[in-house]
Formats: structure tokens, C-alpha cells, sequence
């Protein structure tokens, strides 16, 4: 069975999520960012970077984070990538559409890509659409799940940068269930655990 | 001009512009705390994205702050107690779209001239300004902002500490209302101001 960590900033969203248990099927253990340089990941698979953690720390972290990933591990990587903390991803900072569903036939535009990946056996697209604060251009050979309507991606999956595999989203479930609003939220997360739990420890079957 | 520090997590959401450099906000990552000078700020906002864990291993340095007069404005949505009697934020019972603030009388500058309504809506969706609520606050403070139900929403206290402790249980108010076109863009240079005025006051009452 997979093993999984998750890295906490100790936010307050932080410490109220890791408190539900609904959501503790989704990691075995949460490391302190500020002990992540500490600590030995050998025996994980999967490391999930939450959202919202301080650049600073995820920058002095550049180097384990990268070795992680090429240890044919997985690397899950929520929010903002900002001051390309993570040297591979493009991500540029949108503005947040947050009140496109109070509006008469609002629509935020997201396009289902790649349709036969096996996570849209476990979430929809409607699972992932309440809004993103920015996107990313997945490197040639990654595969994007969401795209906007400009075609760029707010969620992908990289397994040629790297000898493990990359999941990268703009998509911040953690921070909107740890603080109580968002439903939509809660199925998306649902669905993305039991599709990490769900496969081969082997990111390349 | 007088400085205010501005402390949080170094994050997208927390970064500040250069309009909000002019008028004197200063961010402060607040790891660097124990380091940081905090006589050179009349006083401190703390953002919502803080790390509880070294907020509280910390305490002393916001305990100390207070006690040399200092005005500290708190938007975190706190699950552990770092500030001075500061109650800890409870997630409301109240759906959302039921949920109305109310401004209380008199009406705490930080709010002059806004209109409620632009407080609780952006774009029409609710929700902004607070999803949650304190059980109680502090004996002798003034509840600036309370729920429908009458639920304290953000209070002032001038009895705790020496100086002044303003504490929401809401979100981020510097930030989310600092792009608004209505009446509630009035927020952000107001928190500025009053906070100065507050310490200005407190000086005075020192002096």
C-alpha cells in the first residue's frame, strides 16, 4: 500500500483539516515544513505539498523535493507555484472569478482533457470547478486534466521531468474544507484519495 | 511616517503592493519575528496565514508588544490561542447565505462611511467577510462587529494588556476588500489609519 506524507505550514486551516477525520485516509503522516529538511522520506511514495505553504521554506526545500521526484516517487503539489519554487512549473497568477455561480447562466470555462486518464474514474470535472488562482503550461509530454478557456491547464500530470511522477494543481480543497466552505471541495478530495490509494505504487504502471 | 507591520507566511496572498507600501504597511515573514524590531511599528496586523505552532512558541513577543502599548489588529481565524485572552474561532452554524454582519453603535472607525451590504457581498456572494464566530470575548471588551444572532464577530481590547488587542473572526479584511469599487474599498486605508489613531491615543493616555 502506498505511503503518504502531507507538508503543514500549521495554519490555522492547516491544523482544522488535519482534525476531520473524513480526510485522514488521504495522508499517514504530516511533516512540518519546518522540519522537512530533517526528515527522511524513504519511506514514502507520495508526498502531498499542500497549499498555501511558505515560499521561502518550499525554496530551501528546491533541491529534496526534486530528488524526491526523481526517485521515481510522487510528488502532489496544490496552490500557488510563485517565484518558481519548483523549477518546471509554469504557473502564472490569475484573477479569481469567485462569483461566476451567482450569476444568471455564469459559467467558469474549464475543459475536460485527456478523458480516459483513470482519475476521471474517481472525480468529475464538476468535482473541480469553484475557481483557481492561477494556471500552469504542463512541459511538452505532461498530460493536462483541466484546461481554462486560454487552454492553459489548472491541473496535470508530469512523468517525463522526472523519474517519478508530478501532479501539479492550482486547486486549493485543503485550505477551503479545513475552513468550512467550498463543498464542491470535499468529492474532488474524496475522489483524489481513493485515486492515490486506489493505484500500483508504481507510478509508471 | 508611522510604520505598521504586516505578518504572515510568505504567500501569494499575504504579498503586498506598492499602494499598500505607501501608506506605510511593511510586510514582516514571521519566522523572522524573533529578530524583528517591533518598536519601530505603531502596530501590527496579523494575516490569516500564520503558523499557530510558532505563533504560540512565540506569544511572549506579542505579550511584550501589548505591554509596551503597542495596537495589534488580528485577522487570523485563530485554532490556538496566541494573543492575550483571545478566544479561538469557531467555524458558524448559520449557512452562509443566512448569515448578516452587523456594524455596532457606535460605529468603530475602522467602518466609517461603509455601507453594511458592501461588507457582506462581493459581486453578490456572501461569505467574505467572516464564516465564523467567538463564544465569548474578553471581559471589558467592545464588540465592534457581531451576526445576526448577535454572535461577536470582531471586538476591541483596550483591558487585557497596555495597549490595544482588535481581534476578527474573520478573514483577511486588509486584503479582500482592497480591489472593491464599492463603499467598502474605504477598509483597507482605514485599518491603517485607525490603527495609528489608536496608538496615537494610547500614548497620550500614557504620557
Amino acid at each position: 500500500m502506498t505511503k503518504i506524507a502531507i507538508l503543514t505550514n500549521g495554519c490555522s486551516f492547516h491544523n482544522r483539516f488535519f482534525e476531520m477525520e473524513e480526510y485522514q485516509n488521504l495522508y499517514d503522516d504530516i511533516i512540518h515544513i519546518q522540519d522537512l529538511a530533517e526528515t527522511s522520506l524513504s519511506a514514502y511514495d507520495t508526498l502531498i505539498v499542500t497549499e498555501r505553504l511558505s515560499i521561502p521554506h518550499l525554496k530551501r526545500n528546491q533541491g529534496k523535493l526534486i530528488r524526491f521526484a526523481n526517485e521515481g516517487k510522487r510528488l502532489l503539489i496544490f496552490g500557488e507555484v510563485l517565484d518558481h519554487w519548483f523549477p518546471t512549473i509554469d504557473w502564472k497568477e490569475s484573477d479569481v472569478n469567485f462569483s461566476w455561480w451567482v450569476k444568471p447562466q455564469g459559467d467558469l470555462p474549464l475543459v475536460e482533457r485527456n478523458q480516459m486518464h483513470t482519475l476521471y474514474e474517481y472525480v468529475t470535472l464538476k468535482d473541480m470547478k469553484w475557481h483557481y488562482h492561477g494556471t500552469f503550461q504542463p512541459p511538452e509530454g505532461a498530460l493536462s486534466l483541466v484546461d481554462n478557456d486560454e487552454g492553459r491547464s489548472i491541473f496535470y500530470i508530469d512523468r517525463v521531468s522526472f523519474k517519478g511522477e508530478l501532479i501539479v494543481t492550482s486547486l486549493d480543497p485543503i485550505f477551503h474544507i479545513g475552513l468550512g466552505f467550498i463543498d464542491q471541495t470535499k468529492p474532488f478530495l474524496h475522489g483524489l484519495t481513493n485515486w492515490l490509494r486506489g493505484r500500483d505504487t508504481d507510478v509508471h504502471k | 511616517m508611522e510604520l505598521v507591520g504586516y505578518i504572515g507566511l510568505d504567500i501569494q496572498f499575504v504579498r503586498l503592493r506598492q499602494t499598500d507600501r505607501d501608506r506605510g504597511l511593511v510586510f514582516i515573514d514571521m519566522y523572522d519575528l524573533p529578530q524583528t524590531d517591533l518598536s519601530a511599528y505603531v502596530g501590527l496586523i496579523i494575516t490569516n496565514y500564520v503558523d499557530e505552532e510558532f505563533m504560540m512558541s512565540h506569544r511572549f513577543i506579542f505579550e511584550d508588544y501589548l505591554e509596551a502599548g503597542g495596537v495589534i489588529f488580528s485577522l487570523a481565524e485563530m485554532s490556538k490561542s496566541y494573543l492575550p485572552n483571545a478566544p479561538i474561532w469557531h467555524r458558524s452554524p448559520t449557512p452562509i447565505r443566512e448569515r448578516e454582519i452587523r456594524l455596532t453603535e457606535p460605529v468603530y472607525p475602522i467602518f466609517a462611511g461603509i455601507d453594511p451590504y458592501d461588507l457582506n457581498y462581493r459581486q453578490g456572494v456572501k461569505g467574505f467577510f467572516t464564516r465564523g464566530y467567538f463564544k465569548e470575548v474578553p471581559k471589558g471588551a467592545t464588540i465592534i462587529v457581531e451576526d445576526e444572532s448577535g454572535a461577536p464577530i470582531i471586538y476591541v481590547d483596550r483591558h487585557s494588556t497596555n495597549g490595544v488587542l482588535i481581534v476578527g473572526s474573520g478573514t483577511d479584511l486588509y486584503q479582500v476588500y482592497r480591489d472593491e469599487t464599492s463603499s467598502a474599498k474605504l477598509l483597507a486605508p482605514q485599518i491603517i489609519d485607525v490603527i495609528r489613531d489608536e496608538a496615537y491615543k494610547r500614548k497620550e493616555q500614557h504620557a
